[in-house]
């Protein structure tokens, strides 16, 4: 809860630039306050609910698993696989989803083409052994690289 | 008919180098020109075979690799989280 309501108060974010040049010092001062309401599509109400809510349900979440105690290498992946599993929208999952089978497709279909080109090329042993080992190399080597390339999709 | 036995390598390598040349190439185009390629080679493979110029062993280690692509292709699959 307490994550999906600060994911949904980040999406409400319209100028990513202006965002950025606002956080750029680290602080918000009294005139750059207004345009961050703007910026956030909120105003001070709504912007003051939403921290009191976050604040009630960050003291909960701290009475019962202790978040201080916790290092943030520890709590970092486990928040990195809520974010994935449970709020990242479907379609966004499913595009990253979509561009990896694409890739390790692609890398299988290069390497039958490869195979049957060494078959085709009727080397010796030593060569074939070569030959082969190679294009599985490269096939392992592409696949690998898709679910590195997978795994960052999820964290952009 | 000995003279096209190398061109199947030659087709894949050229294949892989246009892919690394162009690494947005749109994937439509990318799945058609392997799907030529792909083609291609195995009419060779099988015109080459029929000629007897590969032995029925290479054939075998043949399906041997395109298991060997399809376990691996199952493998990365199975990596897919969610």
């Amino acid at each position: 809860m307490y994550l999906k309501n600060q994911l949904e108060f980040s999406k409400g974010a319209t100028d990513t630039k202006k965002v950025k040049e606002l956080l750029s010092d680290g602080k918000l001062d009294e005139s750059e306050i207004d345009t961050y309401f703007k910026v956030f599509s909120t105003d001070e109400t709504k912007f003051t609910n939403y921290i009191k809510l976050q604040n009630s349900l960050y003291t909960s979440l701290n009475d019962e698993y202790n978040l201080g105690e916790i290092s943030q290498e520890t709590l970092i992946p486990i928040i990195e696989e809520i974010y994935i599993k449970d709020l990242l929208p479907f379609e966004e999952r499913s595009t990253c989803k979509q561009k990896y089978i694409r890739d390790i497709t692609s890398a299988a279909a290069l390497a039958l083409i490869e195979h049957g080109g060494c078959i085709a090329l009727d080397l010796t042993v030593v060569a074939g052994i070569i030959c082969h080992s190679a294009v599985s190399l490269i096939q392992w080597n592409s696949g690998q690289d898709a679910l590195d390339a997978y795994h960052a999709c999820f964290k952009k | 008919m000995k003279d096209i036995k190398k061109l199947p390598i030659i087709l894949a390598v050229l294949l892989i180098c246009l892919f690394a040349s162009f690494p947005n190439m749109q994937m439509e185009i990318k799945f058609f020109l392997i799907a030529v390629v792909l083609c291609f080679n195995t009419f060779i493979v099988y015109k080459l075979y029929k000629q007897g110029l590969i032995t029925k062993e290479r054939v075998y280690l043949l399906s041997f690799f395109v298991l060997l692509t399809i376990l691996m292709t199952i493998y990365f699959l199975s990596r897919i989280e969610g």
